[in-house]
């Protein structure tokens, strides 16, 4: 088995952060089963999954390290996704 | 205990795969904004329908393949990193696990699926089923596609060297995979949580 | 000689979809579709409404069509510069190209028909005639996936000197090739996103063809430059 020697592998920032999204899921999963219905859990479970594919994609992807510009159009995607989808949610 | 990806200490920016990679990824996280802007305009047309429909989901199955699909990622952060340091034997295994993941991830909506349409809710059910089973059919493609392209990587990694070109191409096949986890983070909650 | 007529030939895809937005989508006012689940009356009523618009607008697209010849003889005989010879990808993107045109031309041909007299006819008869308009025009879009498919691999293996297909090609044809796929849907859906009038089945793909489109022409008109440009300065005989 590959085991612990795989893990030398993973970039610390990475495991952590996956240690974090794993978390954040089982956050969502509560407070979507037990909150249920109401708008401001909505738009935070919203947030939450727009934090998360940030995470995806800056520790997974490697866009940490990226140029500039690409970092910054993959960040303003996960916020824009989070506004748009908690707009329309919200107001329509 | 983990290290630091090896030559991680150079700040010099890179392009994780090449430029046409981050083409087709942003174009798709576009094309599937686009989706789930739909599936919210929808629902605002008929909450109560779509809440309730919402509840016959398999909440339990759709947290599973959340945790499956981020496991699977890791495995391939696992495997680039050590791809590059030339532990092939390593990298080799860990694709073959995310691509196990990518299984586990297809078998679990297959039974999601027939289970739903055993309850009487199939695609034409009303208009909550039929996105749910668009959005997630389309995702599920891009599954199929992603296992497939981690079967790609699988072969990759029986190459002693990997030229620049080469080397690319497999980040960009990485990234493939992370998008399309990225893609159900953001679906699980959309189609399971969201009331 | 032969490099300057692919560079006229190159704008002919370009030429199309101006042509088909004006003629097409302004004055046949044939986009928006109607529903797939509008009445055989409601058809024939706005057909009758709008019939020498309609025609009109047709006449002149399927006209529009036939720009695209050149185009996609360009292609092909692009595709065949990176494979050396007439090989599998070149001599499939000449099946698609072969197809392209025809595959806008009949299913216009049959809504020509449709447009014709529908005051005189059963809207029943009008109705079959416009349901086989939009499952032709968009299904066929198994060939439009196939070419783009070509392309990416044709972008992948490109080995020439100066390059014939950046390699970002290849990857805007992938994303193309995967949002025209779920057209084929349309046979299957009376409404909702996947109908011929449908945010997935129609609306997106239109957008990603039109920049297809476009990227294909700017690609061509690049790499068609840069080998004018790396010619010996003495007249080459072709």
């Amino acid at each position: 088995m590959s085991g612990p020697s795989a893990l030398r592998f993973v970039p610390r920032r990475a495991g952590l952060s996956w240690l974090v999204l794993i978390a954040a899921t089982l956050v969502s999963y509560t407070l979507g089963v037990d909150h249920g219905t109401g708008s401001v859990m909505v738009v935070v479970v919203l947030a939450i999954a727009a934090v998360k594919i940030r995470l995806v994609g800056l520790d997974f992807m490697e866009l940490r390290s990226a140029p500039t510009p690409l970092r910054v159009a993959f960040e303003g995607y996960c916020l824009g996704l989070w506004g748009m989808l908690s707009g329309l949610y919200l107001f329509l | 205990m983990t290290v630091s990806a090896p030559a991680a200490l150079a700040p010099t920016r890179r392009i994780p795969g090449e430029q046409g990679t981050w083409v087709f990824l942003f174009g798709d996280m576009l094309v599937f904004g686009a989706f789930f802007a739909t599936f919210m305009v929808e629902r605002a047309k008929a909450p109560e329908v779509f809440d309730v429909s919402r509840k016959t989901l398999h909440l339990g199955v759709g947290l599973v393949n959340t945790l499956v699909l981020l496991t699977s990622s890791l495995l391939v952060v696992v495997a680039l990193g050590a791809l590059r340091s030339g532990a092939r034997f390593i990298a080799a295994r860990a694709v073959a696990l995310a691509m196990f993941c990518g299984g586990l991830f297809i078998a679990l909506k297959v039974y999601e699926y027939t289970s739903l349409v055993a309850d009487g809710h199939g695609i034409g059910a009303n208009h909550f089923y039929l996105y749910y089973f668009i959005l997630t059919g389309v995702h599920l493609f891009h599954v199929c596609v992603g296992v497939g392209v981690l079967a790609f990587l699988l072969t990759q990694t029986r190459r002693r060297e990997l030229s620049e070109t080469r080397m690319a191409v497999v980040e960009g096949g990485t990234c493939f995979w992370h998008l399309v986890d990225l893609l159900w983070i953001v679906l699980f909650p959309l189609l399971y949580l969201v009331a | 000689m032969d490099l300057k007529l692919q560079r006229i030939a190159a704008w002919g895809g370009i030429g199309m979809l101006a042509l088909f937005f004006v003629f097409f989508m302004l004055i046949a006012k044939l986009i928006p579709p109607l529903s797939p689940t509008t009445s055989a009356q409601g058809i024939a009523d706005f057909l009758t409404a709008n019939k020498l618009r309609v025609r009109v607008g047709l006449a002149f697209s399927l006209l529009a069509a036939c720009l695209a010849l050149p185009w996609l003889a360009t292609i092909c005989v692009r595709v065949r510069r990176v494979e050396g010879q007439w090989g599998v990808l070149s001599v499939t993107q000449i099946f698609s190209g072969v197809i392209f045109v025809p595959g806008f031309l009949f299913p216009m041909m049959v809504m020509a028909a449709a447009a014709f007299r529908p005051e005189e006819r059963d809207p029943q008869i009008t109705q079959a005639l416009s349901d086989v308009f939009w499952l032709m025009f968009i299904g066929i879009v198994g060939t439009l996936v196939v070419q783009a498919l070509v392309l990416t691999t044709a972008s992948f293996i490109d080995r020439t000197e100066p390059r014939t297909f950046p390699r970002w090609f290849g990857y805007l044809n992938a994303w193309y090739a995967l949002l025209a796929l779920p057209g084929g849907a349309v046979m299957i859906f009376n409404d909702g996103p996947l109908a011929w009038n449908g945010v997935f089945a129609f609306w997106i793909p239109l957008v990603a063809f039109s920049v297809w489109m476009v990227a294909v022409t700017a690609v061509l008109l690049q790499s068609i430059s840069a080998e004018q440009a790396a010619q010996p300065l003495t007249a080459a005989a072709s």
